[in-house]
């Protein structure tokens, strides 16, 4: 035994020490003494709060103009200072959570689905279908994906609807393939021979054995895609093509912000913005990280 | 390697098949009359109704869908990719005419990208733990997360009007000669530091990761054991080993470099393909667009082209398959 | 099937020869997150020239650990926290690591069990044999090939012309085997470290590969250390053999000895766990009841004891001592301290 893997073993039987565990619950154990995994997930819990109760924790009403205080930086009045037309900036950020962590949460949900079930048909019936659904993965992957999104929004028409449409079609290529991977390993391990042979079903050894390897990484996949989905949505609002006005988005504060008028002297109305994207998205690197080393029972668990 | 280097290069073809298939699908999604696009529109306004219609029998516009995208293909392997709405010249010309700009961006975000991100990797990677490997970490986390345009925000800010060390508009100031010259390295700075921080940590995780993994194989401990200096056990096979998926993944910045030209050349008013698909996006000049998009995924396929018969010189293991 | 070790075999010595490497009171801990896991826990063993000391013991009992702190090989959280690996004078635990790598390939060498992954993949077969010479021999060009050469033909590789610039994903699994050897009996060691060499092999080529050990032995008049779980090698091969558990050398003694009288109950119920050419087919394996201890929390007194048939109440309280109780023998059990035990069993 190499004198890491012994390590490993001291340390995974530690955290086995109480063999009842389920490995639902292993896991969960060894994603909370990931300390940024930890925090990553605080953060996440807050900007989810804010998405879901913004009509109760916004002080204003996030398209409420108020003459008194245009462009104003931060006050007492208005925490995080108002934009050129007199909106409270602290409430438009919180009212952009709730777009972007839903952006961020359908679209990855459409492409998750599309992806899992091309992948795992490819994966599993082999043969003239996995060869068609590969090469259509490998041409969709040609393609930059913000640009083609970019382009079925200019098509369509920027809306909340189309944007989360536009992602969620052109998000799947990665999934695709990842599931096949899974798929096509896990067809040929010995266990799930052995539980063919024992009669398992076709289905039931897709159900029983398969699913749940692929949990782990798809979880991360999916996690790691939504902080994806939150940057393509604030790319979009930013080049005007997503999230259209009034509706508030981080993405079309900063576009509000672009001008160098605006720019120079309120920094105030496009820092907030920013670090909220920036925060959103680290929060769940932070998370897909955790998740990754939670799931991999082979990680170099040496600390 | 030769046979490994023919098949691959075989691939190319149902690929570039299918991206072809993929942006005519696309093009007769969007609204609007195939005909403008594919005639020139300096010819157009000669024709009387009549002949147009006999134009649009001519280009089988009339015709059913298979046929009309094998002419369109014929047109485009011709270097015909239709005609811009807005500005009635062709799609090609103009795509061409703006590449040089977009190039002097791209190709110094990805050297960048590769040499720094490697490095920093793969010292992080032989510093595990210590106090250089948390800061890269931590960085490399950071670099991910904060979107390109409000990094540029930031630059444009600090450097640009509070310092005012950098310019933060077009890539000449006005009335300098435009040229390679330093006016132009003094310009592209804020946009190439915007677009490549995110590659840069993106290639310091895999290139640490990479490392990590070649560093915890059996054959280190053998090279150990054969009491060779630590620096011959970190280059000669730590790193070797650890080039293998990096080769890997070098292609994969340049999707996401050109989805990122789009919004950064657009905050920088830089005038290169990104700006010029921006603009066409805003004005639905479809014809443009497309010839962009297809432009863009052959590059892409290129690319992975490369990086493929590149790593079939890396790793030995294929070679004779 | 071991073999039976009462054959006297050609090379096998009667009485042992001059010590060459003496490992004296080696511990070595991994300080992990959780704790101190004492992987090698006082731990004593002597190598003799052209002798084959064996360490048996199962998987996690500390045994690679041991070689590989012999070597110095052991990375962080583990560390040598104690003892001495005294060689031709100088403790090894104890040099500057710059005299540590000229002894390293160069007088002693190392082994390992998966030869797949103990070769580096994307380098010739040849270059990796070169590369050790090299450092300690310090041959290059014409010389290093032509020596490169004679060390692939001494290990029995055909054509090792075309052999020098092959990949080892190209070789058969007994042929990689063979290039690992050749990469350590390159600079003529004093002393081979294997760490089951055979134990990824098939039986056919087990066999070719321990025949190619001994004559190496023979020839350069090595000690060699094998280390494995297969008694039936042990028997094959060793003169000498040590029984590891849990970090600590339970059982000391000569093969022969050792499979006719084993004296530790770990030895004893190792050796009923074979079965032999009497063995009927409806008869039960005998398999040592429970695991391993966790190394983390080690129950106090003998390591054994929650195992062990023949335990009495002073094992869980006080851990026995290894002790002399013949000529050349040594265990380490309550059942054989006169005080303990009074009546010997």
């Amino acid at each position: 035994m190499t004198d890491s893997a012994i390590a490993v073993v001291a340390e995974v039987d530690a955290l086995d020490r109480v063999p009842e565990l389920s490995p639902g619950r292993r896991t969960l154990r060894r994603f909370l003494s990931h300390r940024l995994a930890v925090i990553g997930a605080l953060i996440m819990a807050v900007m989810a709060v804010c998405a879901i109760l913004a009509d109760v924790i916004a002080p204003y009403d996030p398209n409420q103009i108020d003459l008194l205080h245009l462009a104003e930086s931060p006050s007492a009045v208005h925490l995080l200072g108002t934009d050129a037309v007199g909106r409270d900036a602290l409430s438009r950020i919180i009212y952009g959570a709730r777009i972007s962590l839903s952006v961020g949460v359908v679209a990855v949900a459409i492409y998750m689905t599309i992806g899992f079930v091309l992948g795992g048909l490819a994966g599993y019936v082999g043969g003239w279908a996995d060869n068609l659904i590969m090469r259509f993965t490998d041409v969709m992957m040609c393609f930059p994906t913000f640009v083609l999104i970019l382009i079925l929004v200019g098509i369509l028409g920027p809306n909340l609807s189309n944007v989360v449409f536009a992602i969620g079609l052109f998000g799947w290529p990665g999934i695709a393939r990842l599931v096949r991977g899974q798929v096509l390993q896990l067809r040929e391990l010995d266990y799930v021979i052995a539980a063919r042979i024992l009669g398992a079903g076709k289905v039931d050894a897709l159900v029983r054995h398969i699913l749940p390897n692929v949990i782990g990484p798809l979880t991360v996949a999916a996690t790691l895609g939504i902080a994806g989905a939150i940057l393509a949505e604030a790319g979009l609002s930013f080049l005007g093509l997503g999230v259209v006005q009034p509706t508030p988005s981080w993405g079309s504060m900063l576009n509000d912000a672009r001008s160098p008028a605006i720019m120079a002297v309120k920094p105030w109305l496009w820092i907030s913005p920013g670090i909220s994207i920036s925060l959103a998205v680290l929060a769940i690197n932070f998370i897909g990280d955790g998740l990754r080393d939670a799931f991999d029972v082979r990680s170099r668990a040496v600390g | 390697m030769t046979q490994y280097i023919l098949r691959r290069l075989l691939l190319v073809l149902p690929l570039v098949l299918g991206i072809t298939i993929i942006t005519f699908t696309i093009i007769n999604l969007a609204p609007g009359d195939p005909i403008t696009a594919m005639l020139d529109p300096q010819e157009m306004r000669q024709l009387t109704s009549a002949d147009i219609e006999q134009r649009r029998v001519e280009l089988g516009l009339n015709q059913p869908i298979p046929v009309r995208y094998l002419i369109w293909v014929r047109e485009a392997l011709h270097g015909n990719l239709g005609y811009s709405i807005q500005e009635k010249r062709p799609v090609a010309e103009m795509v061409l005419e703006k590449l040089p700009a977009s190039l002097a961006l791209s190709l110094p975000s990805i050297l960048i990208a590769i040499t720094l991100g490697v490095g920093l990797g793969v010292l992080a990677a032989l510093r595990q733990y210590s106090l250089f490997d948390y800061l890269a970490t931590a960085a490399a986390f950071f670099g991910v997360s904060v979107p390109g345009f409000f990094f540029a925000f930031m630059g444009m800010y600090l450097l640009g009007v509070k310092l005012q060390v950098l310019p933060i508009f077009g890539m000449w100031t006005p009335g300098q000669p435009t040229e390679i010259n330093l006016d132009l390295v003094h310009h592209a700075v804020l946009p190439v530091a915007a677009l490549a921080i995110a590659h840069v940590a993106g290639y310091m995780r895999y290139a640490r990761a990479a490392m990590l993994d070649s560093l915890a194989a059996e054959y280190v401990v053998t090279a150990r054991a054969k009491g060779i200096s630590e620096v011959a056990v970190q280059w000669v096979h730590v790193f070797r080993n650890a080039l293998l998926p990096l080769v890997t993944i070098a292609g994969l910045a340049l999707p996401t470099l050109i989805g990122g030209s789009f919004v950064i050349e657009t905050i920088f008013s830089w005038p290169g393909v990104g700006l010029l698909g921006y603009t066409a996006i805003l004005q639905r000049d479809y014809p443009l667009q497309m010839g962009i998009a297809l432009m863009s995924a052959v590059a892409v396929l290129l690319a992975n082209l490369v990086t493929d018969i590149a790593y079939c010189f890396v790793d030995p293991r294929i070679r004779y398959d | 099937m071991p073999a039976d070790p009462s054959a006297d075999g050609p090379g096998r010595q009667r009485g042992r020869s001059a010590p060459l490497l003496a490992v004296r009171g080696l511990r070595t801990s991994f300080f992990t997150r959780d704790g101190e896991v004492k992987a090698v826990d006082n731990v004593d063993l002597t190598l003799r020239r052209g002798q084959t000391l064996g360490l048996v013991g199962e998987s996690g009992c500390g045994k690679s650990v041991t070689s590989l702190s012999i070597m110095r090989l052991v990375r962080p959280p583990g560390r040598i926290i104690g003892g001495q690996v005294l060689f031709d004078g100088v403790d090894l635990a104890s040099v500057p690591e710059p005299e540590m790598r000229k002894v390293r390939g160069g007088r002693i060498s190392m082994i390992f069990q998966e030869p797949m992954t103990s070769l580096n993949p994307v380098l010739t077969c040849g270059f990796q044999i070169a590369e050790v010479i090299r450092e300690h021999q310090h041959l290059a060009g014409a010389a290093l090939h032509a020596r490169v050469i004679e060390v692939l033909r001494s290990v029995g590789i055909p054509q090792p012309d075309r052999r020098y610039h092959a990949y080892p994903h190209e070789l058969s699994g007994g042929m990689r085997q063979r290039i690992v050897i050749a990469m350590a009996i390159a600079c003529d060691p004093d002393v081979l470290i294997a760490d089951e060499p055979t134990t990824a092999l098939d039986v056919t080529i087990q066999a070719q590969i321990l025949a190619l050990l001994k004559a190496q032995r023979e020839r350069r008049g090595m000690a060699l250390l094998l280390i494995t779980h297969d008694l039936g090698v042990i028997a094959e091969m060793a003169d000498d053999v040590a029984v590891m558990y849990a970090g600590e050398i339970v059982e000391f003694a000569d093969v022969m000895t050792l499979f006719r009288s084993p004296r530790h109950p770990y030895t004893i119920g190792l050796l009923n766990s074979l079965p032999t050419l009497t063995t009927q087919r409806t008869q039960p394996l005998h398999a040592i009841p429970g695991t391993v201890p966790n190394l983390l929390r080690l129950p106090s007194g003998c390591r054994f004891a929650p195992r062990c048939s023949r335990v009495m109440a002073i094992c869980q309280d006080v851990p026995p001592v290894l002790r002399q109780i013949d000529d050349g023998r040594l265990v380490s059990c309550h059942l054989y301290d006169p005080i303990a035990s009074p009546v010997v069993v």
